[in-house]
């Protein structure tokens, strides 16, 4: 039976696909973007969340590993020496530490998916998979929409798209709808923000519409970054010569994520960045309407 | 009163209505009503002399029967009680004097204690649970009230025989109608010439106009809990104050926004009264073939409600699968809006429990959510919903405090249901033992004079006189002893990390020689409310078996013991008094509250919840059950979000749930939220694409939703 790694199985989520859904959130992705608000996602190994707020100092993580100490009232945590084993977690009252990256089976993942599933009848709803990439566990989501599909509920990929078409062509059979991020048109740009070229990922999109999958496109908008008219047309442009679109739905960069970089060891790049005005969005959807877009809203 | 004089004086009642619609002038003032009357010296005796007058009456007549003693107690205050009555006020109903008969009832209590009271008073100290006599939970026979006004309904006593109770009942309402006659004297004193022509006319005849009905409603309400028995139910509010819409309709008499001026009133009345408990208005409800029954003053007077924004009323609406959509949205609007004080009864499931209650469709029509949220027949009930209240969670200590521990978890069970149900036992004996004390306590001529049942029956509420005659016991705590007995099946039979015997130090010592074991049990072990098959069988045995010896147990007045699985605020006084338990809870925290998960283990969201709670048999539970969602607003916000409540309400319903409420948090919620995250750990928030736990942000995340909460208000 193949395995997954999976951070999160969220319930009640209303923004990845229609109706009520659930999601599984998978672990590990090929992309680094500054703004990231997953950062718990980026490796493909288990990661330690340590939130040193709520350490409440009492010791438990110190009796069951060697990785953690209180000295001098303070909690002294090595990550170094730590292989995410997740044994300090299950100890910790306050969920100070937490592990990122939990083994699971489809027929786990199956029967936590299921346990809602009259909530996805009932509202047109049904079970996305996010990240992280998905995709690069593409075997396990494949096995695992196939049998969603068997139960006749309703699947979705979130996907950053920069990962072997041959990934995509493992899980189109099964996939009722592919939430597909655009996060910049230029090649160079997209480097410097993301760390990667983006061609593949055009690429992929494009033979992903040329396949006649169903494709709601995520744009997240980072002011300064991605927001100018020229990123805005050039996406639009591309965009616009698509025939599957649900349409395109603009994504307002937040600053929620910082706790986790803290938590989870990872240096947070994009300080002093404020979520776009709503003005702001407004020009934005106004600009991608003018290439005959259509901007899906809350 | 002829037609033209008639269509000339409901003219004067729209001016002046519309000079009345100033509601928001006269609100500030109009909420201090009841907190600083200003009753008119001359209208009457003082408070002093009529106590005095009181006494000595009761002194000269201690011979005399309670019912008609009280009955003439009642008629002295009502007759000669100082009134007030504002010139601004659409209603009148102020008089002094109203708590002077509530002594009556401590003097006669007093002297009637049941035999075994020291047992009761044990048991309520342990906090086990308590009997008590419940006479808080009424809703009278509204309809023959409507109907018939107050000299009907004393015509109707007079017309049903002779006796002591008909008698009584037409000594209250002979001076109900004088205490109406001096109202409308005063009225006509202050200036006020509409409330003063109602008055009149309501004095000798029943209600015309929609508010002419409202009037008297209040009127009867403020007698009634001057009587001794709070008024929980205005009672099917669209179904009874419809004709009367209907008839001003008709006449031209009122447009909608003028009625819902006068509701603004009447509402006002139910929030200056200022009881934490709140007046209940049910809404929306079904006939026998499952045909809705709801109309356009249901939207009216929801409208109404909504825009008066208050916490009291509150509202319990029945939803059955043909509630238009119209009514739904709205309801779910003010959810949205914060307007939280609104419960889902799902007619489906309420049919089958009450039929199982004994009751046939042409009554189950007439139900409704009394108090809180226990399910009652309209003007045919008395169902004590707190005859008794009961500690599911302490039941786990006296299972420890035994001298033989069990030995297999089966036996641990066991041995929890045999101490179950001795406690259940003792709590329902001293309940009885309290009923029969009722007549001589508290003998309620003017609430049983409401209600045909009674004149039936000949006998008063107090002495079994109503065609339903049930008493409810709370039961508080599933959730923590279910958690409870599965941690003691796993942690000390199924995995033998522990024997009970230690557990049992760990329980006297609060954990604190355990906290390794607690974590894990605490973290680790699975909890009521996560949608976990095995533990949530555990609160099903548990409920199933209280459920089939409560609602099979007689009481001494005619009616059976009722079920219900919900805790109101017994989860914080309960809590206090309970010891640590085996689910790792600490000494003295509270318990989960209704049916949510204990505090902090609810960790697969509302979904899982409603699915744990759906696994219950909630037609078992005859005096009701309720759960809570606790959601935030922005978890519903935009089109996307106000879909999500209307889905799980729809889903928890068709899973066989009973009732259901929502809490959307505000600003104030989550600066608590900030300083004791531990008692929030099921607020979750939208952050983007997904619900993240707002205990999960940094505090500048934090504060930037609670700008935003507050920018809101």
């Amino acid at each position: 039976m193949i395995q997954g790694l999976y951070i999160d199985f969220k319930r009640l989520t209303i923004h990845d696909g229609p109706g009520l859904r659930s999601t599984l959130f998978m672990k590990g992705c090929p992309l680094h973007c500054l703004w990231c608000h997953n950062p718990e996602s980026i490796d493909s190994h288990p990661t330690l969340g340590f939130y040193a707020d709520k350490c409440i100092l009492c010791g438990n993580c110190t009796q069951v590993c060697d990785c953690h100490q209180i000295v001098n009232g303070r909690h002294l945590y090595d990550r170094d020496q730590c292989v995410a084993c997740g044994k300090c977690a299950d100890v910790c009252p306050t969920q100070a530490l937490e592990l990122y990256g939990r083994p699971i089976t489809v027929d786990e993942a199956m029967k936590m998916a299921l346990s809602d599933r009259l909530f996805y009848h009932n509202s047109g709803g049904g079970v996305t998979v996010s990240g992280g990439e998905p995709l690069l566990q593409a075997d396990f989501c494949a096995e695992f929409f196939e049998r969603l599909h068997a139960d006749g509920i309703h699947t979705a990929v979130d996907t950053c798209g920069n990962v072997p078409w041959e990934a995509f062509v493992k899980v189109i059979p099964y996939t009722d709808l592919f939430l597909y991020d655009f996060k910049e048109a230029d090649n160079a740009k997209h480097r410097e923000y993301i760390g990667h070229g983006n061609k593949l990922i055009l690429k992929n999109l494009q033979r992903l519409d040329e396949a006649g999958c169903a494709i709601e496109i995520r744009m997240p908008l980072i002011p300064g970054l991605n927001d100018t008219d020229t990123d805005l047309n050039s996406a639009g442009e591309f965009l616009s010569r698509l025939k599957h679109l649900t349409g395109i739905r603009v994504l307002p960069y937040h600053g929620y994520a910082k706790n986790k970089y803290v938590a989870v060891g990872r240096e947070f790049n994009l300080t002093g960045q404020c979520p776009p005005s709503a003005d702001k969005m407004d020009a934005v959807k106004k600009c991608l309407q003018t290439h005959h877009l259509s901007i899906l809203e809350d | 009163m002829n037609n033209s004089r008639k269509k000339k004086w409901e003219k004067k009642v729209v001016e002046k209505q519309i000079m009345l619609n100033s509601f928001k002038t006269l609100r500030e003032k109009l909420l201090k009503q009841y907190s600083e009357p200003h009753f008119d010296s001359e209208s009457g005796l003082s408070k002093e002399m009529l106590r005095e007058k009181l006494s000595g009456y009761a002194a000269a007549n201690r011979d005399l029967p309670h019912i008609l003693l009280k009955a003439n107690l009642f008629k002295l205050i009502v007759e000669n009680g100082r009134l007030d009555v504002d010139p601004d006020d659409p209603f009148a109903d102020h008089l002094d004097g109203r708590d002077l008969l509530l002594p009556y009832q401590q003097i006669w209590a007093r002297e009637n204690p049941i035999p075994d009271i020291a047992a009761n008073q044990r048991d309520r100290d342990s906090g086990l649970g308590e009997a008590k006599l419940d006479l808080s939970h009424t809703s009278p026979d509204w309809s023959s009230i409507l109907e018939l006004g107050v000299t009907g309904l004393r015509d109707r006593a007079l017309a049903a025989g002779d006796s002591d109770f008909y008698r009584a009942v037409a000594i209250v309402y002979d001076s109900f109608r004088n205490f109406i006659l001096r109202l409308a004297d005063q009225a006509r004193k202050a200036g006020n010439d509409i409330v003063t022509d109602n008055l009149e006319f309501l004095a000798d005849k029943a209600p015309e106009t929609l508010y002419q009905a409202l009037q008297l409603s209040y009127l009867y309400n403020q007698l009634q809990e001057m009587e001794g028995e709070l008024v929980r139910s205005q009672g099917i509010f669209d179904q009874l104050f419809w004709p009367f819409y209907q008839h001003d309709n008709k006449q031209g008499i009122a447009t909608d926004r003028q009625v819902k001026d006068l509701l603004h009133f009447f509402y006002l009345k139910c929030l200056a009264q200022n009881i934490s408990y709140g007046k209940n208005l049910n809404f929306g409800s079904s006939d026998e073939k499952e045909r809705d029954l709801s109309n356009h003053f249901t939207l009216l007077a929801l409208q109404a409600w909504r825009e008066v924004r208050t916490c009291n009323p509150k509202i319990c609406l029945r939803i059955n699968p043909h509630t238009p959509a119209s009514i739904k949205k709205l309801a779910v609007s003010c959810v949205l809006e914060g307007l939280t004080g609104i419960v889902f009864s799902n007619d489906q499931v309420a049919r089958k429990m009450l039929s199982e209650g004994g009751k046939p469709p042409e009554d189950i029509r007439d139900y409704l959510l009394i108090g809180c949220y226990e399910p009652s027949i309209m003007g045919r009930e008395m169902c004590c919903s707190m005859a008794c209240t009961f500690n599911f969670a302490k039941v786990v200590e006296l299972v420890f405090a035994q001298a033989r521990l069990p030995e297999s978890y089966a036996e641990f069970e066991k041995s929890y249901l045999d101490l179950l149900e001795k406690s259940l036992k003792r709590l329902m004996a001293a309940a009885r033992e309290f009923e029969k004390t009722w007549k001589t306590v508290n003998p309620s001529p003017l609430l049983s004079g409401s209600m045909r049942c009674c004149l039936v029956s000949g006998r008063d509420v107090s002495d079994g006189g109503t065609q339903y005659n049930n008493s409810g016991i709370m039961c508080a705590g599933l959730p923590d002893a279910a958690d409870s007995l599965d941690a003691v099946r796993e942690m000390v039979f199924n995995r033998q990390i522990v024997t009970l015997e230690e557990l049992k130090q760990h329980l006297q010592n609060d954990w604190q020689d355990a906290p390794l074991l607690q974590a894990k049990i605490l973290n680790t072990l699975p909890k009521w409310g996560n949608n976990n098959p095995e533990l949530d069988s555990i609160a099903k045995r548990i409920s199933a078996f209280t459920a089939n010896l409560i609602n099979h147990s007689a009481n001494t007045r005619g009616g059976h013991f009722q079920t219900g699985i919900w805790s109101i605020y017994f989860n914080v006084n309960f809590g206090a008094k309970t010891g640590a338990l085996p689910n790792g809870r600490h000494k003295g925290k509270r318990l989960a509250q209704n049916l949510s998960s204990s505090i902090g283990m609810d960790r697969n969201g509302v979904t899982s919840l409603i699915n744990s709670s759906a696994r219950l048999n909630h037609a078992q539970f005859l005096d009701g059950s309720i759960l809570d969602i606790m959601l935030h607003p922005s978890a519903v916000a935009g089109d996307r979000g106000r879909g999500v409540i209307p889905e799980l309400i729809r889903t928890y319903f068709e899973q066989g749930g009973l009732a259901i409420q929502f809490n959307i948090f505000n600003a104030e919620s989550l600066k608590q939220a900030q300083q004791e995250p531990e008692k929030f750990t099921n607020l979750q928030v939208r952050v983007c694409g997904w619900n993240i736990r707002f205990i999960d942000l940094d505090r500048d995340s934090q504060d930037a939703f609670i700008a935003q909460a507050e920018a809101l208000v």
